[in-house]
């Protein structure tokens, strides 16, 4: 029976900014990056919802949505796994679930 | 998580109110075969599903299906709008108003509310995944039935677009079903229930 464990280790490095094959410490800690640069978002929306005109607010969301989709981009292209999608296989299946991981 | 997408799935643009038409619309929202069971079912049955390309279907179907609720709210909000009384009593709309008004509350078109004693979260994958094909069944029946009912071609438009939905999804529940299949003792599927007695399924991972 094939499962999803083995599969979930022909995981390729590939391409663009990134020299060596992350360990998994550097793994965790881009992923908590990620989860920080997030909820960030995540509230500076929910404030702009009650403060439709706060400029600061609004430089803030911006500057943090460039700054998730660069952390998203080092992820992709450290790790091998997507958050959507795979070029050669659709591995978004493959990698594990949130509530899989201790991540 | 989740992020929220500003715009409906498909554009629901009804112009005439019809409370009535409304009255049948809302089961589709918090009825036996509503999407607010769809969505429920699919997304909480992910956590017991072995498979990574079903936990897939499961997460992208039920996140449509969030998508749905919000259509169908759409639907019985535009063709409850600008209401006058005499509308309310003779659209029938009256036992609804009297604790509603034109709030858009989940529930089936015999009043009964949304209840998840309507769907199903077995634990083991082949039921599970049957009763997803089964749902998308009904909720298409409903949809049918709701076309013999409906004259307004505004109502009909998005009311179509849903009953496709839940031809395509019934269609990859199927693929579902296959894949499960070949992952499992193909001389008896059901020697052992991939949800529950491997340890494949349960596995957290983690730092070494």
């Amino acid at each position: 029976m094939e499962t999803l464990d083995n599969r979930r280790t022909e995981t390729r490095q590939e391409s663009a900014g990134c020299s060596a094959a992350m360990t998994c410490e550097e793994k965790k800690a881009l992923l908590r990056e990620i989860r920080v640069c997030t909820f960030a978002l995540i509230e500076a929306n929910l404030f702009l919802d009650t403060h439709p005109d706060d400029m600061k607010a609004m430089a803030f969301y911006r500057e943090h949505m460039a700054k998730l989709e660069r952390l998203k981009k080092q992820w992709e292209d450290c790790t091998g796994e997507r958050f959507s999608a795979d070029g050669s296989r659709w591995n978004w299946v493959d990698t594990p679930w949130p509530w899989q991981s201790h991540m | 998580m989740w992020r929220y997408d500003k715009k409906l799935i498909y554009p629901v643009r009804v112009s005439k109110p019809d409370p009535m038409s409304a009255s049948i619309i809302i089961s589709q929202l918090g009825g036996p075969h509503g999407e607010m069971g769809a969505a429920t079912r699919y997304l909480q049955q992910r956590y017991s599903m072995p498979y990574g390309e079903i936990i897939g279907v499961l997460t992208d179907i039920g996140t449509e299906e969030l998508a749905h609720i919000e259509m169908i709210s759409a639907l019985v909000y535009q063709l409850t709008r600008n209401l006058s009384e005499e509308d309310i009593e003779k659209g029938g709309y009256a036992p609804y108003f009297v604790d509603h008004t034109t709030g858009v509350f989940p529930q089936a078109a015999s009043g009964f509310p949304f209840t998840t004693a309507e769907l199903a979260v077995s634990g083991d994958t082949f039921a599970d995944l049957h009763e997803d094909m089964a749902a998308e069944q009904k909720a298409r029946l409903s949809y049918d039935n709701i076309l013999r009912l409906v004259d307004d071609p505004d109502v009909k438009d998005a009311i179509r677009f849903l009953r496709e939905r839940e031809i395509v999804h019934f269609q990859r529940f199927g693929e579902a079903v296959r894949i499960a299949q070949d992952k499992v003792n193909a001389r008896n599927f059901y020697a052992f229930n991939p949800s529950f007695d491997t340890k494949a399924a349960n596995r957290i991972e983690s730092c070494k």
